[in-house]
């Protein structure tokens, strides 16, 4: 079927959007006003999620990328890992406005181009998910970040930001930098004869994705427990899933308190690590995604 | 023959209308708009296969579908979980609530015949 040539279906979207719009508009200018704000910020949550899942079947990438990733912060304001500020407000109402000059265009036919737009709007959504990876299309003249530039000109400075994560009782870290996503765990296509801890494929955005359990690697028990997530990390212009036990917390790190020659505990293979620093007490252990999936990926290419 | 009932839960009107398109030559495709309302269609109309989203007001569908599994005259029903990814609930928690599939928006209409034939055969 294809829903584009179906003006009864698309006039419902664009009915149902419009819809979630006006709902959006009334609740997030209400969260500064209202003490019951469980409500709305539910309310809120439940109209990106749909107008992400429409999306999704229209396959609108840009709409479901604005829509999914401001769920994600509506998720933390649920969950109270974040509380609502004057700043994700702005944040909110810039992302309705996003979603309403992309419907415009749409009903209007016209060029919808928000994606200038987009790339500002994640960088400041990206405070409040470490995790969001920005991709810019290239411009031309912009390749590099701006403020990649900044942070090489004052080395003493530079702050890092690490996805800290659990395997058995041991906490290791991956650089933000090269991850794509984090993700819970989902089905697996188990494929057959390939070394142990390379568990299978996922379905990753449509991508078939190559997965490796992190603790079978390690040597641990690898049961499936709810807190159980994969972190998807980009690998030599690929994606590669990695199963962890926990994600334990996302923090920033001057690169000054990073040990880069730590000895470590005999049953950590010291290759894959690329220095250890210390937080709330715990020694956590960062890793080196390209040494680490290096023989995996080598060794499954020859399969 | 009379064709089966087959029950779509969906806060999303095109949802819940891409379905219809999807199935409805071959089925008879009853609609609800969250939990509750489809509760209340349970208790007068026959269904086969109970199609159902997740995130819904008033009751979504992780409670719909607890309350069905407890209820000895719906139990039986088949239910296949067609959702968005989101953080609230796991597969696994469906799959231990006993909902015979749990598939991610959107899915085309292949799949889903595929399943639903699976399902009900």
């Amino acid at each position: 079927m294809d829903i584009f040539q179906d003006k009864e279906l698309l006039e419902t979207f664009i009915t149902e959007v419009n819809e979630h719009i006006e709902s959006l508009e009334n609740n997030i200018i209400d969260l500064n006003k209202s003490d019951d704000t469980a409500q709305l910020i539910n309310e809120i949550f439940r109209s990106f999620h749909t107008i992400k899942g429409s999306a999704h079947y229209l396959n609108l990438v840009d709409l479901v990328n604005i829509t999914h990733n401001t769920e994600n912060l509506v998720g933390k304001l649920r969950d109270g890992s974040e509380s609502i500020s004057d700043d994700i407000i702005d944040i909110l109402l810039e992302a309705l406005d996003l979603i309403k000059i992309f419907i415009d265009g749409f009903v209007n036919n016209t060029d919808v181009n928000v994606s200038d737009k987009i790339v500002p709007f994640f960088e400041k959504l990206k405070k409040y998910l470490p995790e969001l990876k920005i991709e810019k299309k290239e411009t031309g003249d912009n390749k590099d970040d701006g403020d990649d530039a900044v942070t090489e000109s004052r080395p003493v400075d530079d702050i890092k930001k690490f996805v800290i994560f659990k395997i058995k009782n041991t906490y290791f870290a991956f650089d933000v930098s090269n991850i794509i996503e984090i993700i819970h765990y989902q089905e697996i296509t188990r494929v057959p004869f390939v070394e142990k801890e390379f568990v299978g494929v996922i379905n990753f955005r449509g991508d078939l994705v190559p997965l490796i359990d992190l603790r079978i690697k390690m040597g641990v028990e690898n049961s499936i427990t709810d807190n159980v997530r994969i972190i998807v990390l980009e690998y030599e212009n690929s994606k590669v899933g990695i199963m962890v036990d926990e994600i334990f917390e996302i923090v920033k790190v001057n690169t000054m308190e990073i040990e880069k020659e730590a000895q470590l505990k005999e049953d950590i293979d010291n290759e894959w690590m690329e220095g250890v620093f210390l937080f709330e007490n715990n020694i956590i252990i960062i890793l080196d995604s390209e040494k680490l999936l290096k023989r995996d990926i080598a060794e499954r290419k020859e399969v | 023959m009379n064709k089966k009932n087959i029950l779509v839960v969906d806060d999303s009107e095109f949802v819940r209308k891409i379905v219809q398109a999807e199935l409805g030559g071959n089925y008879n495709v009853i609609q609800a708009e969250n939990g509750k309302e489809a509760l209340e269609l349970l208790y007068t109309n026959a269904v086969s296969l109970i199609i159902c989203d997740i995130i819904m007001p008033i009751m979504d569908g992780y409670e719909f579908v607890k309350l069905i599994k407890n209820d000895d005259n719906l139990k039986n029903i088949p239910v296949i979980m067609l959702t968005t990814e989101s953080y609230d609930y796991t597969k696994s928690d469906f799959e231990k609530l006993g909902v015979a599939e749990y598939l991610v928006k959107p899915i085309n209409s292949e799949k889903l015949n595929e399943v639903i034939n699976k399902v009900l055969s």
